[in-house]
């Protein structure tokens, strides 16, 4: 079966680093200033030092950020984007700022919840603040080209995630939830030049091997929720003989969804895509949200929907009755899972997902 | 869902009608340690707008707390505040029948119980349908959330006002703006014109009523305290939905007045003043002994809480907009921490504490993120800081023992 292989190894030791937290965070200017965006998100999340910090009444992910901070073994970064998405995020700000100290740039974006044009003014002006503070900080001019740039190499990156998203649909296809999830997130950590060129060649390996290895034809599943802390939730519904065919996911499709539209000012093009992207529950209209799963369950066939919460992570867990009753009533049914980083709840969440495959 | 019956009782204890609230609660209250007839006028406001808005006597609007209550009060309209409706049924040890009915509709029992009250009290639709909802985002993810289900259960229009947590000039514009579009809509959607010269006479009152609420304020330095902290913590439903009416300067000056004549005469309701304490977050709202333990019996005076704190400066009349927009902007629950802990310093030597209370509300996300901070900062100063897990609404985590313990242990720390 076709696999990406993503190692610490891709990463140019030497490259500084910006790290971001939230899809909100325009990484485009992170780029053209130079820096690396990454995202900070680690393969074996850890929160034991952040707790002293941190409320353990706060979302596990802000908490692993702030124990990546707190831990500063990585010295090539530089600093942090903070936008602020929720709560957590807040808190995740306020004690980056007061207890980490390695590293000299600390920046907190607002993000508005609404998408007017009002709203779209003010986070323009937002990311335009975070151009000049790195500006500040790196002693360089951000120029239109270096934006454009970013903008290309970035679009690409979509482009490509979208492409490979959309294969998932094709049962004929080898393509594992696991490598889509792990490829997702090494896009948010490779460097996009490289790792567009790579997935290019995937995606074409895989196209090469259809029919050969076929994928469940079992239930159709779509995941809807913040962010998956690892790909445990896919495989075990892959192993109940389940398919995850889409997704509502910080790290899943609303990362790649929708792309930059290269015209006018490079910083307001770029507040416009992340702005009006796919929304997270975050914002404001959460019948935008009922109606895009809504979309995705037609387009893709779906049979069930996984609603996944991270641990405390309000926004998500506000919406879930909203979202169960409305899909019920679609005869789409919903089942929530919540996760809490620490990978401990595994058996219990196993012993639902194969009643509730069973059950589609 | 609770009963028809059920309900209505509720719905008469929440209203100035009640038979309960008139008789009972009331004498309750009255007699209570030297409670100031202030006091008794701000639970009279809550009834009487709770009265209208269930009874009929304007259209009533839903909001979170701190709303910008100014232009409600121009556009005649009747502010029901989710989080004091839910501090309400608390009283009357009703939240956990809401709370129950918000968990058995799949609202998670992890989030903030006051919002989920909040839930409960929408789903059961204690109050009838409002004209629409509206929502500040500075305090919390929850507060916008809760009344975006609100608004998608009712059916009815919901203004986001969008809150950055920054107090630039470029700040309040944006939220300055948002305001006038919110006015606009309430207007459309309620056929009441807003008025300048309403709006005016709502920024003045406003103006007023913080006139006298920071002579009270300064009157509260005074030693001994001439007032009860867990008394005075009430007064949150004014700082949060009662500035721009005729109430809240009514309730304002009566409540300096009081104070005056308590310092004059060195009066303190404690009897014997041993320690003073800043107060900071919210209290219990659910019967509890946790202040009878603390005041009356360990003698410890809540000098101040920072919920009183009045952070904003004067309106202005010909900028009403963008007043009430720099007044959301400054507001102490978000903003930067550093303004936030230097304001908490203030506090602290104006009030001339020995030490400094928190009460931890579980399921509060925003005070949690910065607890540690706070902790951090008054160690810093050597000023003693004691932190307790509780909730506001729900007393199901509340343990009367442990919590007398650790105020044993903090208060004997200070002497």
């Amino acid at each position: 079966m076709a696999d990406i292989d993503f190692t610490a190894e891709d990463l140019d030791p030497d490259l500084p680093k910006i790290g971001w937290v939230c899809t909100y965070t325009p990484e485009e200017v992170i780029q053209a200033a130079g820096f690396h965006p990454f995202r900070i998100l680690e393969d074996n999340p850890s929160t034991r030092l952040a707790d002293t910090y941190l409320h353990h009444n706060l979302c596990p992910y802000a908490r692993s950020c702030l124990d990546f901070g707190l831990k500063g073994e990585d010295r090539n970064l530089k600093g942090i984007v903070v936008a602020h998405s929720c709560d957590a995020m807040r808190g995740l700000f306020q004690s980056w700022q007061h207890y980490v100290s390695f590293t000299p740039f600390v920046h907190f974006m607002n993000v508005p919840k609404d998408t007017s044009p009002l709203a779209l003014d003010y986070f323009a002006q937002e990311v335009q603040k975070l151009k000049i503070a790195l500006e500040d900080y790196s002693g360089r001019k951000i120029g239109d080209s270096a934006l454009w740039e970013a903008v290309d190499l970035f679009n690409m990156s979509r482009d490509l995630l979208r492409e490979l998203s959309a294969l998932r649909k094709d049962p004929r296809l080898p393509l594992k939830g696991k490598t889509f999830y792990r490829t997702i997130r090494a896009s948010q950590k490779i460097p996009k030049k490289d790792f567009n060129q790579r997935l290019k060649n995937f995606i074409e390996e895989i196209k090469k091997e259809r029919g050969q290895t076929s994928q469940s034809r079992g239930p159709r599943i779509m995941i809807v929720g913040s962010l998956l802390a690892s790909s445990q939730l896919v495989d075990v519904i892959e192993e109940a003989g389940a398919r995850v065919v889409c997704d509502d996911l910080c790290s899943g499709s609303r990362y790649f969804e929708g792309n930059i539209e290269k015209e006018g000012d490079p910083i307001r093009a770029i507040s416009e895509r992340y702005l009006l992207k796919a929304p997270c529950a975050r914002m404001k209209n959460t019948r935008q949200r009922l109606e895009r799963g809504k979309k995705l369950i037609e387009d893709c066939q779906v049979d069930g929907i996984i609603y996944q919460t991270v641990k405390f992570c309000d926004n998500h867990l506000y919406d879930f009755p909203i979202f169960r009753e409305y899909f019920e009533k679609e005869n789409v049914p919903v089942l929530q899972i919540e996760e809490d980083f620490s990978g401990g709840n595994i058996g219990q969440i196993k012993t639902r997902v194969e009643a509730f495959v069973e059950m589609l | 869902m609770r009963g028809k019956k059920q309900q209505e009782i509720t719905r008469d204890m929440l209203t100035k009608e009640s038979f309960f609230i008139k008789t009972k609660l009331a004498n309750k209250m009255r007699k209570s340690a030297f409670r100031l007839k202030a006091s008794q006028k701000v639970t009279d406001m809550l009834l009487d707008l709770n009265h209208k808005a269930i009874r009929g006597g304007g259209p009533h609007i839903l909001t979170t707390i701190w709303a910008p209550s100014e232009i409600l009060y121009a556009l005649d309209l009747v502010p029901i505040c989710v989080e004091s409706t839910a501090t309400a049924l608390a009283g009357l040890g009703l939240s956990d029948e809401y709370l129950s009915i918000a968990e058995k509709n799949f609202h998670s029992a992890e989030t903030c119980s006051v919002l989920r009250c909040g839930i409960g009290v929408v789903l059961d639709r204690l109050f009838p349908r409002p004209a629409a909802v509206i929502a500040s985002s500075h305090l919390c993810d929850a507060g916008a959330k809760v009344n975006s289900f609100a608004s998608l259960l009712y059916d009815c229009p919901y203004f986001l006002i969008d809150i950055p947590q920054e107090r630039g000039e470029e700040a309040v514009a944006y939220v300055a703006k948002q305001l006038e579009e919110m006015a606009k809509g309430l207007s459309d959607v309620t056929g009441r014109k807003l008025k300048k010269e309403k709006l005016a006479v709502a920024i003045e009152l406003s103006n007023q009523a913080r006139k006298y609420a920071l002579q009270a304020n300064e009157l509260r330095r005074a030693i001994p305290s001439p007032m009860r902290g867990s008394e005075a913590i009430g007064y949150l439903y004014m700082i949060g939905a009662g500035f721009g009416s005729k109430q809240a300067v009514d309730i304002y000056r009566s409540m300096a007045k009081e104070l005056e004549k308590r310092v004059k005469k060195k009066f303190t309701p404690l009897g014997e003043e041993k320690h003073r304490l800043l107060w900071l977050h919210v209290r219990p709202y659910f019967p509890n002994r946790l202040f009878h333990y603390l005041e009356i019996e360990r003698k410890a005076s809540i000098a101040f809480e920072e919920t009183n704190h009045v952070y904003w400066p004067e309106l202005d009349p010909m900028q009403p907009f963008r007043s009430a927009a720099r007044k959301l902007v400054l507001n102490t629950a978000s903003g930067p921490m550093d303004d936030y802990i230097d304001i908490l310093y203030d506090l602290a030597e104006r009030y001339r504490v020995d030490g400094v209370f928190h009460y931890g509300h579980w399921g509060c996300r925003w005070n949690y993120g910065r607890l540690r901070i706070i902790k951090d900062a008054f160690q810093k100063k050597g000023i003693p800081f004691v932190s307790v897990d509780c909730d506001s609404v729900s007393s199901q985590d509340y343990f009367e023992g442990q919590l007398n313990s650790r105020i044993d242990t903090f208060l004997d720390m200070l002497t």
